[in-house]
């Protein structure tokens, strides 16, 4: 299980291999992931489409070190994924509840530098910074129930950038948030990604989203779940809520990634 | 919502409850007054048995703080008060804490647990007599008996109810185990704790004056009880009050200290976003 | 097959903690000749004696009569008052003081002043298990009542559903689960208030039996009306948890299903006073 990767010049930031899961036993045996593969290079910004119930969250949780895999192979830079790494930040749908509600946006976001051994000036500076960089600076003294949705997850975000990981894993990061301030979010991460050059790994059910941040886009077919096809978006880098979405390409990228996901989910779903 | 179900906390956003005007003050203090002024005037006009008026009985407190008669019963309850809830927390709390994070040792447990909880502490009032007297150890075992069960199973609840996607968030972010004690399962847990506290210690004082009606021991309960034999009525009913505004603060000190805990606590965010 | 031996395999696991207990009891009294620890078979011998059914009419079923009367009557006039109160905010407000003040009276301080009024039968221990587990009741209805999401009773009027309707299908419900929470919490009330009472002025009961066994120095008998006390503690318990099994069958239901719903009950349910 060492050699997937000869086809790749350079090791991928992140692989995953021939990634299955199941849940339950016996004849209430589901599976979830029949044979997930594929990889993330550095800088990439990958996204995760799939019909719902396709697993999308068991396979983040798996490749976060949260969930043991049944089998198959999960690297960071090369290093097996069997605990949360080091190098990787979540940031998760439910943000008022992956929030501590007993700290402040400050204390929220330096509190897992704490456990990185930083010092408390040190901690401090960082959060503050990744607080910046969300335009979140001024509302550090506030508690996360004192600000809105849109803003308790760029909390989120800034506490994932200040974390400093190799990848930042998002799962579906704006599917609780209104269709505004989704756009905004949006646009922070891919001026995130810009600026900072982080790689992005992000799922989500929206296909406009997934084509309109992803370098390439991941579709999964209906549990039991496999990769059905990577499209890569030629899109180039700066991207426009308007101008990008209302190019011919990107209706094209639009309309292979909805067919794929209908044929994915018709092949699997005959009940 | 009201989420721990208590009255103080009832400043709880439902339309109704703000829409109370400040003239309410003036409609509570209307009715107390009304309500001693029947009272006063009932008593004077015909006879209800052993009542006193309120005058009569406002009367008899005041002697009894200005002969200085009141201190040390007083003294006595509040010792036996404290020393319950604080051996009931030093048992509780440790050990809910255990039960709390080990669910195989709370299942090993909890029939038992059931069965002792639902035992009247009363019931061990014989047995406490016959081991320790009538003095402190035996209220203070009776106390305990009945206080450490509230105690025990808020921190149970406490320690269980951690959310999830919280505690994902920590394991995700490598949090060491000193870290998540004191950020999350404490901060978590700490409501649950004061409301058990809060509970514990309406039962104490519950508990302190039933033992010292009963054993009987040195008390404010064993001067209603002296009181009542040897037909001091207007006294008797001064120590029922005193009994009562004992219950009043120490329900009020607890409700505050709940409130702090709590500070986070959906039920007691003002003003913000929800 | 499966499912039969999980069930008895955490059967076993439940109960083992227990039974070693009552064995090492056993053992341990049997052995022992302190006069205070009379060995457990003699204890059990006494209880079969007593209470089945000796002494059980004489003895334990005026206790139980009593604690039935003051109960249930708590629980009726706590839940009728206690809606009415939740649904009319000038009767709540003015009220309150008073209700605050008679709440945080401890009610065994009230005993003396029950003798002194109703003598020592069956009214005076009635009447102080009313009082003591009237307050739970009334104040966690009134609160289960406020709670009600007001859009609940925005639909109901959109419908035009009268008033008594509104209050048995829909208040009654929906502040179940609150209202349960304060029964329970007054049952434990009731049970210390009947020993209380039956401690102090009673000829009769079964606190009034132990406490004379002590007095007698018949420690068997003692310990056997401590246990009869343990287990009816315990069965009334019991039977309230199944009445609220079945009462509250939705409710219970909707909390397995959703998660933030039940965080916030265990809460409330330890909310008691």
């Amino acid at each position: 299980m060492t050699s997937p990767t000869s086809a790749t010049a350079a090791t991928p930031l992140l692989s995953v291999t021939r990634l299955a899961k199941s849940y339950g036993t016996g004849p209430d045996r589901r599976q979830i992931l029949a044979d997930v593969e594929f990889t993330v290079g550095t800088g990439d910004f990958l996204t995760i489409v799939g019909p719902s119930g396709a697993g999308k969250t068991t396979l983040l949780r798996c490749l976060s070190g949260l969930l043991k895999p049944d089998t198959g192979d999960i690297r960071l830079s090369g290093t097996p994924v069997d605990a949360p790494p080091a190098g990787m930040a979540l940031v998760f749908q439910d943000y008022s509840r992956s929030l501590l509600p007993w700290m402040s946006v400050l204390g929220n976001v330096t509190f897992p530098l704490r456990s990185k051994g930083l010092r408390a000036a040190e901690r401090e500076s960082r959060a503050r910074e990744a607080l910046a960089a969300v335009g979140l600076a001024s509302s550090a003294r506030l508690y996360p129930w004192q600000i809105s949705g849109g803003m308790q997850q760029r909390v989120a975000i800034a506490r994932a950038l200040a974390y400093e990981p190799q990848i930042l894993v998002m799962d579906e990061p704006f599917a609780s948030v209104d269709a505004q301030t989704r756009a905004d979010l949006e646009d922070l991460v891919l001026d995130l990604r810009d600026r900072l050059g982080i790689t992005f790994l992000l799922v989500t059910h929206d296909i406009d989203e997934a084509v309109y941040l992803a370098d390439r886009v991941v579709v999964l077919s209906g549990a039991p779940t496999t990769v059905t096809a990577v499209v890569p978006v030629d899109l180039g880098r700066r991207r426009d809520q308007v101008d990008t979405k209302a190019r011919p390409e990107f209706v094209e990228l639009r309309s292979q990634v909805y067919r794929l996901i209908r044929a994915a989910s018709h092949d699997k779903d005959p009940k | 919502m009201t989420v721990t179900g208590t009255r103080e906390r009832v400043a709880v956003p439902t339309p109704r409850a703000r829409s109370m005007p400040t003239g309410a003050w003036g409609a509570k203090a209307g009715f107390v007054v009304a309500v001693l002024a029947v009272w006063e005037i009932g008593i004077r006009l015909g006879d209800f048995g052993a009542i006193p008026a309120p005058t009569v009985l406002g009367k008899a407190l005041v002697d009894l703080i200005a002969e200085g008669r009141i201190a040390a019963p007083v003294l006595d309850t509040l010792t036996s008060w404290a020393l319950g809830l604080l051996v009931s927390a030093a048992i509780g709390v440790p050990v809910g804490l255990v039960l709390g994070v080990s669910t195989s040792i709370y299942r090993l447990c909890r029939f038992l647990l059931d069965f002792l909880r639902t035992i009247p502490s009363l019931a061990l009032v014989p047995l406490a007599v016959l081991l320790y007297g009538s003095g402190l150890a035996s209220k203070t075992l009776l106390i305990t008996f009945a206080c450490v069960w509230p105690i025990m199973l808020q921190t149970v609840y406490g320690v269980r109810d951690i959310d999830p996607v919280a505690e994902e968030t920590c394991r995700s972010y490598r949090i060491r185990p000193v870290q998540r004690a004191l950020f999350l399962i404490l901060p978590s847990a700490a409501g649950y704790l004061a409301t058990g506290l809060r509970i514990a210690a309406g039962v104490s004082l519950l508990l302190s004056l039933s033992a010292e009606i009963i054993i009987p021991a040195p008390g404010i309960g064993q001067e209603i009880t002296m009181a009542q034999l040897g037909g001091a009525v207007p006294t008797m009913y001064a120590w029922i009050v005193a009994a009562g505004v004992l219950g009043i603060v120490i329900n009020f000190l607890f409700a505050r200290v709940e409130r702090r805990a709590l500070r986070w606590h959906p039920s007691q965010r003002q003003g913000g976003g929800r | 097959m499966t499912r039969i031996m999980r069930i008895l395999r955490t059967l076993a696991w439940e109960f083992s903690v227990p039974l070693v207990l009552i064995v090492l009891w056993w053992m341990l009294s049997g052995a022992s000749g302190s006069l205070y620890y009379p060995p457990l078979s003699r204890i059990l011998t006494r209880f079969h004696e007593l209470w089945l059914f000796e002494r059980f009419t004489t003895d334990a079923l005026p206790s139980v009569t009593n604690l039935a009367v003051g109960y249930l009557s708590a629980a009726t006039i706590g839940i009728g008052l206690g809606v009415a109160m939740g649904l009319t905010p000038w009767l709540r407000e003015t009220v309150n003081p008073a209700v605050q003040f008679l709440r945080a009276l401890p009610a065994v301080a009230l005993l003396p002043l029950a003798i002194q009024l109703l003598g020592i039968g069956w009214s005076m221990k009635a009447g102080v298990i009313f009082f003591g587990s009237l307050w739970p009741i009334l104040l966690n209805t009134i609160d289960g009542v406020r709670s009600i999401d007001p859009l609940v009773n925005e639909v109901a009027r959109s419908y035009r559903i009268t008033r008594r309707q509104q209050v048995l299908r829909i208040v009654l419900p929906a502040a179940g689960p609150q209202i349960f929470v304060g029964l329970r919490a007054s049952l434990s009330v009731a049970v210390i208030l009947l020993l209380a009472s039956e401690l102090v002025g009673s000829t009769s009961g079964i606190g009034f039996f132990v406490l004379q066994a002590q007095r007698q120095f018949n420690i068997t008998d003692m310990w056997a009306g401590m246990v009869l006390l343990g287990v009816l503690g315990y069965l009334l318990n019991l039977g309230l948890q199944a009445i609220e099994r079945r009462v509250l069958s939705w409710h219970l239901a909707s909390r397995r299903k959703n998660r933030p719903e039940a965080r916030s009950q265990t809460k409330k349910e330890s909310a008691v006073d």
